[in-house]
């Protein structure tokens, strides 16, 4: 599967809307911002970083120091090999992880897996999503480059589900008082 | 289709009316178990399903034996996990004429709001016990059907309720939850209510499995004890000791136990095998494998076939699920993850029967990855 990325200025995530999508995965290349962030190298200042944008490369080849005066300018895609939905069922903060429960949405017929990851995999973006009951998609593709370059990528997105409102929680509420005076216990 | 390890024993061959039958499913993530108490009478503990499967465990078992579920007399729910109570909502409709048993905690007005608040649909794949016990609420209110609570001590079956033709007297007993379990399970529930403006989150199940109701059954002289998931934390008032401690509990001894919690170190007292059990009793364990947690642990194993006369699990806790993903996808797994495995639903069923009233020793049928239980590993 073939996802165009989104070739936009990383001003625009503000805007997005405050849940995440349902259907197919909105991916954002590196920015300038963050990669800007990260120390210089004797071989190039993006060598040995393992994040972007809540993207882990892994088989990144170390740009050119003046790549970055490109990457506004290129397209890039995003081929999915794998992806699965996933709920943190335990955080280990002593370790550092986070163990999650997760159902594979490349093959419905899959069984259930269960992982565990480092936190330091999660963008800085979603860490404050990442708590028990927290849901994401991780992915797994080749990210490909109009000039050429293929980079395996890691993924993982934690979901900004809507929150509660005072309404959400007098319905559920209303609802369990009426469920329970119409069960007859004996 | 669970196939049979002994080659003359078909999983399709019903009980005769004289046959008590104990089926104990365990698909590697999950357990159900079937009781024949005569005369098709039959009791249903638990539900589970496949991934790959529409119709829950017991429903299908039924099938297979050719029994109408309506021949179904009692459905306990012993806890909410999701291990324990999937297609259960499915099985309380199917099976009509049948007692609803479960503890009275699954009626409060918090706990249904609980399971209002976290079964409205956010994900189409994350899937936590709340919803399924949320539809079997739901169907129990739309269908009026009453419920039995289970507490310590609770008498569901005496022997007028149910007559059979081989004239034993039947007894079914519920042994948990105790009200300090009871009560620390809506202490929980009440501190999962959300916060208006906190960010919604799929319900996550209770570590300690507070509600697990332990079922005590007397057909005769034929004693059974079935332990749920019932975990022990060393509290006179919660757990197996609380059992212990119970005045006016059954006191006849189980010559068959479902061992509790999977075979947990967490479900185990010390109790059981010399107040609760016969001296060698037949011992079944439905594994647990989830990730890390492989349960029961080889330790586990050495303990139980240490008080069992005879033990058996209902799957094997051999292998791993089989990879379907492209190579560069299982690397990339093996470098990004601390640790990755996948939950492999391994079919199983252990099956004992006997003649009613005999003293003759149950006859083990083993289906599927079933088998003794110092083969598990």
């Amino acid at each position: 599967m073939l996802l165009d990325v989104l070739d936009r200025p990383s001003t625009l995530r503000e805007n997005l809307p405050p849940t995440a999508p349902l259907g197919e995965p909105t991916f954002f290349r590196p920015t300038l911002e963050h990669l800007s962030e990260f120390p210089a190298t004797e071989t190039g200042w993006c060598r040995g970083t393992s994040e972007a944008d809540g993207i882990r490369i892994l088989d990144g080849i170390a740009p050119l120091q003046h790549e970055k005066f490109y990457l506004h300018s290129l397209s890039s895609r995003l081929e999915v090999l794998q992806s699965w939905e996933g709920a943190v069922v335990a955080i280990d903060q002593a370790q550092d992880t986070f163990t999650a429960r997760l159902y594979d949405l490349t093959n419905a017929s899959s069984d259930v897996s269960e992982a565990e990851f480092e936190v330091r995999d999660v963008s800085s973006n979603d860490i404050d999503l990442l708590r028990i009951g927290g849901v994401f998609r991780w992915m797994i593709g080749y990210r490909r480059h109009s000039y050429g370059q293929r980079e395996r990528v890691s993924a993982i997105v934690f979901r900004r589900l809507p929150a509660w409102n005072q309404e959400d929680i007098q319905k559920a509420v209303a609802e369990g008082e009426r469920l329970a005076a119409k069960l007859r216990i004996r | 289709m669970l196939q049979s390890c002994v080659s003359d024993n078909k999983i399709s061959h019903p009980p005769l009316s004289d046959e008590l039958e104990v089926s104990i499913i365990g698909p590697g993530y999950g357990e159900a178990v079937l009781v024949h108490l005569g005369d098709n009478n039959w009791i249903i503990i638990d539900s589970c399903k496949r991934p790959d499967e529409s119709v829950p465990e017991p429903l299908r078992y039924l099938d297979q034996i050719g029994v109408d579920p309506r021949c179904v007399v009692a459905v306990l729910i012993t806890h909410w996990d999701d291990d324990h109570c999937k297609g259960m909502s499915q099985v309380i409709q199917i099976c009509a004429h049948a007692q609803i048993v479960m503890s009275s905690a699954f009626v409060q007005k918090d706990f249904l709001a609980f399971s209002a608040l976290y079964g409205s649909p956010m994900t189409r794949n994350v899937r936590a016990g709340v919803k399924e016990i949320g539809e079997t609420m739901n169907g129990l209110g739309a269908a009026e059907r009453p419920i039995t609570s289970a507490y310590p001590g609770r008498r569901l079956f005496t022997a007028d309720d149910l007559t059979t033709s081989h004239g034993l007297p039947i007894e079914v007993w519920t042994l948990s939850p105790s009200d300090e379990e009871y009560q620390n399970f809506l202490a929980w529930v009440a501190e999962q209510m959300p916060q208006p403006d906190e960010t919604r989150r799929v319900a996550v199940k209770r570590i300690r499995n507070d509600l697990s109701v332990v079922v005590h059954m007397m057909i005769g002289d034929d004693v059974l004890l079935f332990g749920g998931d019932l975990e022990e934390e060393g509290k006179p008032g919660t757990g197996w000791s609380a059992i212990m401690a119970l005045p006016g509990r059954p006191l006849s001894k189980a010559g068959m136990f479902k061992v509790s919690h999977h075979g947990s170190a967490n479900g185990h007292h010390a109790g059981i095998p010399t107040n609760l059990l016969t001296a060698a009793p037949v011992a079944v364990v439905a594994p647990f494998k989830s990730g890390k947690v492989s349960l029961p642990t080889p330790q586990d194993v050495t303990r139980i076939c240490g008080y069992a006369g005879e033990a058996y699990t209902t799957a094997t806790l051999q292998g791993r699920a089989t990879s379907k993903h492209d190579p560069m996808v299982d690397k990339t797994i093996r470098e990004v993850t601390r640790r990755f495995s996948t939950i492999k639903a391994d079919p199983g069923m252990i099956r004992l029967r006997k003649k009613a009233g005999s003293s003759e020793d149950w006859r083990v049928d083993k289906f599927g990855t079933a088998g003794p239980l110092a083969k598990i590993y």
